[in-house]
């Protein structure tokens, strides 16, 4: 006889994501514009008529529902077969910690927090959501390494970076890391926060917004925005 | 509920593995802080298994939870910590949103270990 322990969450994850469009945004710095790229790009999708679920599994320094103009210390998921996403329009949908939290300071260890991501992904109800949008932390943290272990098979995983050189360095070392682990579906964007005015050859260029601060928050605003428009032509390519 | 969704991973992973051994027994065990509702996850879980897992035996075991400090090496229980109805709802989703609510009794630092009795644990024996 055989003893062993399992995790019972795997399973449910990779079933659920197996038939979803799944996008991870990733990048290799902080403060590179992942959060605002990951909301953008969900607002475009669910423009273009899909069912978009917005997770933030940046657990321990969660942004997310900042852009999108959700208030954790005032919301609360529901549960029926699962946590029920709250709903921004018929088409968006957002998880994250943070309503769990009531927004407090939550220091999670590593482990810690990808228990965090794999509770919130392991009970979802998914129910109709065609793509599922993931913000990670910045690095190669953790959280992402699990996230690509369950998914990184047939997810999209969108590299964003600076057109700064330190910026660039860090990316190349990222995408050979995700070379090693084999994920082959990659796009690089490049996002101009700082306003340096290079773009990148082979990746999809988003200019500098000086107006993009004032719209968040908003989801009617954040669509008026450059940066938005940008994202609008990556939404093209990511749904043709 | 959510218990539902918590039973179908349950049942996901016993299906699972089930194509890989012969299962004997699955020890399923509740950690305390995640404060599942025993009956009613017993309940769809059985009703789940009845198909595909009919000859799988499931136990049930409740771990209690434990906390160590990793700023003092304090170590205490969650019957120690007093927390709100709506605290505890927020940790039944997701144990790890303990640290927004409960600190070291002796330090007060939010950074401690969950040494036992988080969430949800599988002990599958098999043949
Ligand atoms: N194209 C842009 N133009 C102007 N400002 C931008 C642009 N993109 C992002 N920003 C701003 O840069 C800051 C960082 O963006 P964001 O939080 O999305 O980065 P991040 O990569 O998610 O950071 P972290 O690594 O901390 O999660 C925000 O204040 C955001 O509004
Ligand atoms: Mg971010
Ligand atoms: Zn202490």
């Amino acid at each position: 006889m055989k003893i062993y322990e399992k995790d019972p969450r795997i399973s449910r994850i990779k079933r659920e994501l197996s038939d979803r469009r799944v996008i991870l945004v990733t990048g290799a710095k902080g403060g590179v514009g992942k959060t605002v790229i990951s909301a953008l790009l969900g607002l475009a999708l669910s423009e273009r008529g899909k069912k978009v679920l917005l997770v933030d599994a940046d657990v321990t320094d969660p942004n997310l529902h900042v852009i999108i103009g959700v208030d954790p210390e005032k919301v609360k998921p529901g549960e029926a077969k699962g946590i029920e996403p709250l709903t921004l329009t018929d088409r968006i949908g957002y998880i994250g910690l943070a309503p769990y939290t009531m927004n407090r300071p939550t220091p999670l260890r590593g482990p810690e927090a990808v228990d965090a991501v794999r509770e919130l992904l392991g009970a979802l109800d998914y129910n109709g959501y065609e793509y599922i949008i993931i913000d990670t932390p910045p690095g190669l943290d953790d959280v992402l390494m699990d996230l690509i272990h369950l998914t990184g098979d047939h997810a999209l995983v969108i590299v964003v970076s600076t057109p700064s050189r330190m910026s660039q360095d860090s990316t190349r070392r990222f995408m050979a890391l995700l070379k090693d682990l084999n994920v082959e579906n990659v796009v690089n964007v490049v996002n101009d926060v700082i306003g340096i005015g290079r773009s990148g050859r082979d990746s999809f260029n988003v200019p500098h917004d000086a107006l993009l601060e004032e719209a968040l928050g908003s989801i009617k605003r954040l669509k008026n925005t450059e940066a938005y428009n940008a994202i609008v032509r990556l939404a093209e390519a990511v749904d043709p | 509920m959510h218990e539902w969704a918590i039973a179908e991973a349950i049942s996901r992973e016993v299906e699972a593995n089930l194509e890989k051994a012969r299962i004997r027994r699955v020890k399923v065990i509740l950690g305390e802080l995640q404060n599942i509702d025993l009956d009613v996850l017993k309940q769809y879980l059985e009703m789940m298994l009845r198909d595909v897992a009919p000859n799988v035996e499931i136990d049930y075991e409740t771990e209690e939870a434990v906390f160590k400090c990793r700023r003092c090496g304090y170590t205490w229980t969650l019957a120690d910590s007093s927390l709100s109805e709506e605290e505890r709802e927020a940790i039944h989703f997701v144990p790890e949103a303990v640290r927004a609510y409960v600190k070291c009794p002796k330090c007060s630092s939010p950074d401690f270990e969950v040494l036992r009795g988080r969430g949800v644990r599988l002990i599958f024996e098999v043949e």
